[in-house]
């Protein structure tokens, strides 16, 4: 019997995703037309033996979240639970608190995600691998490859064979080509180790002053504390995939996750991509459309390019690499590239609503989207163009690189600027 | 009677379009520059036209023969081997203007208004002296050299170059009318009429002022060019708005030719000019831009304050705006921005262009 736990952080983390996450619980963004939870759930669900999924995170309980969990159990028929921790206990501390839960059912194995990454989660081949590799208890952490070696996003693992020697979080200088997935699998032996850490973790608390901030005994990280002392011991090992992968931590990324995973469609849920009909819209590309919307059958749609519930699209309209949330309305002729228009968003007339990629080299198939710096050099970086919800944009004016927070109105053109 | 059309050399502040054609070739709402002025000319009596050129066209010479034949009158090329400067040429020019003793006019062949030619010779009829100049009236003189002169009698004091306090708010508009004996002032050498001729003959009490009524431009470069389209458009709204395009879809002064064609659901205007065998499709928006023959606006495009070159093609889903100038056949591709960009003719564009700038 196997469970699955993901991590879907609080509303403290996740900044670097606003205006966005002012609506919604980033797990729940909508990324390639269902939330980015759903991708994990449903990836888990497929894995044989699967018996429950636990939602490990500190948001509050919330509408959206208990409906979201209400209506993919019903759907995907599996066991879905939240468990609230009662202050932020990072990666370890969380399944470290809820251990009796995560152990109650004699599980073998247990997986834990990261809900902010975005992948074709090859669960299935981590369990054989494990057992095929692995000693019976050991633990395995997906890892793919980056090439590009001024990535510093995450943690850089060396490996001899497959197992870990060595293990290092965000190093500045190179250490290995191969990164840390955010996906790993268990047994329940972790919590022995992560136990032991507590344990020094209390004790070093009692020596220390009491520094200014809270530095609880409880807050662990996978990564920094267990990972780092686990490796080179024979005990952690690696599954290197070559499926996609990406980080989801900016707007940006999520319009880059969206493509990943509408490619992914075309084997998992090709129902989910639109196709040209007759007296529809023009497709190119991967296009997700939900039934509710509206369009004009002279609009051209695609490719990478999401439409939520209750959209409007008119005649003549362009949309390209860009994600289209629920009761947006994009009138006649308007063109919408490489942005995220907020729910119930109005883009005017010939607008035109435009940011810029900072996808990965498309030529090289292990490149990873960097992690974003706002600006640079006292200027915004050119990005993905953001408008919050309820963003009306007047006719005929250019929205260029700009992020405009919820529930504006405006009267003109912006390039490069944050509108507040 | 006679007019000298200093037309001069490269045009090159009116590049990219003339490189591909000679500036007083290029169309200024549907009809060459030279051509307004010209057409104007004849109607008030003139039947020899002298254009004054330091850069020889074929292009040129060839279209002046054809007008020569259409309006019945005598075209000749005056062709200036070293500059001479805004006086030399009338004295390379000399045995042409200097036949009967009749005034005749010179014109900068950049400026275009309500041509008063007729006004001018009566003007200048009446008071008898050597020279009329005429002025108009402008927002910020000191940009400029301005006329001093006494309104009732026009005869000009003297000329102050981009004055630092108010003096004036006149300008030399750029057209003149001389007796043929000014000509023996001027000589065979580099000279500016504004410092080294006017000067004197103000001096001398042989020199005066004409007001100009209405509107007045120098269409030298784009920006100007547009600017002068919109007034040149009102100015037709006024004595001949039966050739302004009217009808759904279409908003303030809009001049098409007949053998344009306009697609469904666009907005077309105000102040913009559509060049014969254009195709502009569905959905297009236009604001204040000239297109030029042959060009083709694809669908859904939006375009503000822009110069379409001949046999250009936008593509669908461009925007366009802030004197963006394509030259002669440049293609731009779909789903571009194009701000305040000059491209050289024969130039594909794949990539926008977000600020201003020239591609080459």
């Amino acid at each position: 019997m196997l469970k699955a736990v993901i991590l879907i952080g609080g509303p403290q983390k996740g900044t670097r995703f606003r205006p966005l996450s002012f609506e919604v619980p980033k797990p729940l963004f909508p990324v390639a037309g269902v939330p980015i939870l759903q991708h994990h759930i449903e990836a888990c669900a497929k894995v044989p033996n699967m018996k429950e999924i636990l939602l490990i995170g500190f948001y509050q309980p919330n509408e959206e979240l208990t409906r979201f969990m209400c209506n993919t159990q019903q759907e995907l028929k599996i066991s879905i639970r939240y468990l609230q921790e009662y202050s932020a206990l990072g990666t370890g501390g969380g399944i470290y608190h809820f251990r009796d839960q995560i152990v109650s059912g004699s599980p073998e194995a247990f997986f834990v995600l990261n809900a902010d990454v975005c992948s074709a989660f090859p669960l299935t081949e981590m369990l054989s691998f494990q057992k095929e590799h692995g000693e019976p208890n050991s633990f395995v952490i997906l890892g793919t490859t980056s090439l590009n070696h001024c990535f510093t996003l995450r943690s850089r693992l060396l490996m001899f064979f497959i197992q870990v020697l060595h293990y290092v979080e965000k190093p500045s200088t190179f250490v290995s080509d191969i990164i840390n997935c955010g996906v790993y699998l268990f047994t329940p032996d972790i919590f022995q180790h992560i136990g032991t850490v507590f344990q020094k973790n209390q004790q070093d608390m009692l020596l220390e002053e009491p520094t200014n901030g809270w530095h609880r005994a409880e807050a662990i990280r996978l990564e920094q504390d267990i990972f780092t002392a686990l490796a080179g011991q024979g005990k952690l090992y690696v599954y290197k995939t070559l499926s996609f992968w990406s980080q989801i931590k900016s707007a940006g990324s999520a319009i880059y996750a969206s493509r990943l995973y509408l490619n992914q469609y075309h084997t998992t849920h090709p129902e989910r991509l639109a196709s040209n009909k007759e007296g529809g819209p023009k497709i190119s590309g991967n296009v997700y459309i939900h039934p509710t919307a509206n369009i004009d059958p002279t609009a051209t749609l695609g490719p990478n390019v999401s439409i939520g519930t209750g959209v409007t699209i008119g005649a003549g309209v362009r949309v390209r690499e860009s994600i289209i949330l629920h009761g947006a309305t994009l009138q006649d002729h308007c063109c919408v590239l490489n942005s995220v228009v907020g729910w119930d968003s109005t883009i005017g007339k010939w607008a035109r609503v435009e940011g810029t990629p900072s996808d990965p080299n498309p030529n090289d198939p292990y490149a990873k989207i960097d992690s974003e710096t706002l600006f640079r050099d006292g200027k915004l970086t050119p990005s993905i163009t953001i408008l919050g919800c309820n963003v009306t944009i007047p006719s005929e004016v250019i929205i260029l690189n700009s992020i405009v927070l919820p529930h504006k109105d405006l009267n003109r053109g912006f390039k490069n600027q944050i509108i507040l | 009677m006679k007019a000298l059309i200093l037309v001069g050399g490269y045009g090159t502040r009116l590049r990219p379009l003339t490189l591909s054609v000679p500036k007083p070739l290029v169309d200024f709402c549907n009809k060459p520059i030279l051509l307004h002025q010209v057409e104007a000319l004849v109607k008030a009596g003139v039947d020899h036209v002298v254009l004054a050129v330091s850069y020889m066209s074929e292009l040129l010479e060839r279209e002046m023969r054809v007008q020569e034949e259409r309006l019945g009158i005598r075209i000749s090329l005056s062709h200036e081997k070293e500059p001479l400067g805004t006086a030399g040429p009338l004295a390379l020019a000399r045995e042409l203007l200097n036949i009967d003793n009749e005034p005749f006019f010179v014109l900068n062949s950049d400026v275009i208004c309500d041509f008063p030619f007729k006004d001018m010779l009566q003007f200048h009829r009446n008071h008898g002296k050597e020279g009329t100049i005429v002025v108009t009236r402008v927002e910020e003189p000191s940009k400029y050299g301005v006329v001093v002169f006494e309104s009732d009698s026009g005869i000009i004091h003297r000329f102050v170059e981009k004055p630092q306090v108010f003096v004036s708010n006149k300008i030399n508009a750029g057209m003149y009318i001389f007796n043929p004996s000014m000509l023996s002032r001027i000589q065979l050498r580099p000279t500016s009429i504004e410092k080294e001729i006017f000067p004197v003959m103000a001096q001398e009490g042989h020199l005066y002022a004409m007001e100009l009524q209405g509107f007045w431009m120098d269409i030298g470069q784009p920006k100007d060019f547009l600017t002068g389209m919109c007034m040149y458009l009102q100015s037709l709204r006024q004595h001949a708005p039966e050739r302004l395009h009217t009808g759904p879809g279409f908003l303030g002064n809009v001049l098409v030719d007949p053998t344009a064609q306009i697609g469904e659901n666009c907005t077309i205007g105000p102040n913009v000019t559509i060049g014969a065998g254009v195709v502009v499709e569905d959905g297009v928006r236009i604001k204040r831009c000239t297109v030029l023959k042959g060009a083709r606006v694809r669908s859904h495009s939006w375009l503000e304050s822009c110069i379409v070159g001949w046999s250009s093609s936008v593509g669908q889903w461009v925007r366009m705006e802030n004197v963006t100038v394509l030259g002669e056949d440049v293609i731009v591709n779909d789903e571009l921005y194009l701000n305040g960009a000059n491209v050289l003719p024969h130039k594909s564009i794949n990539e926008s262009v977000p600020e201003p700038r020239i591609i080459m």
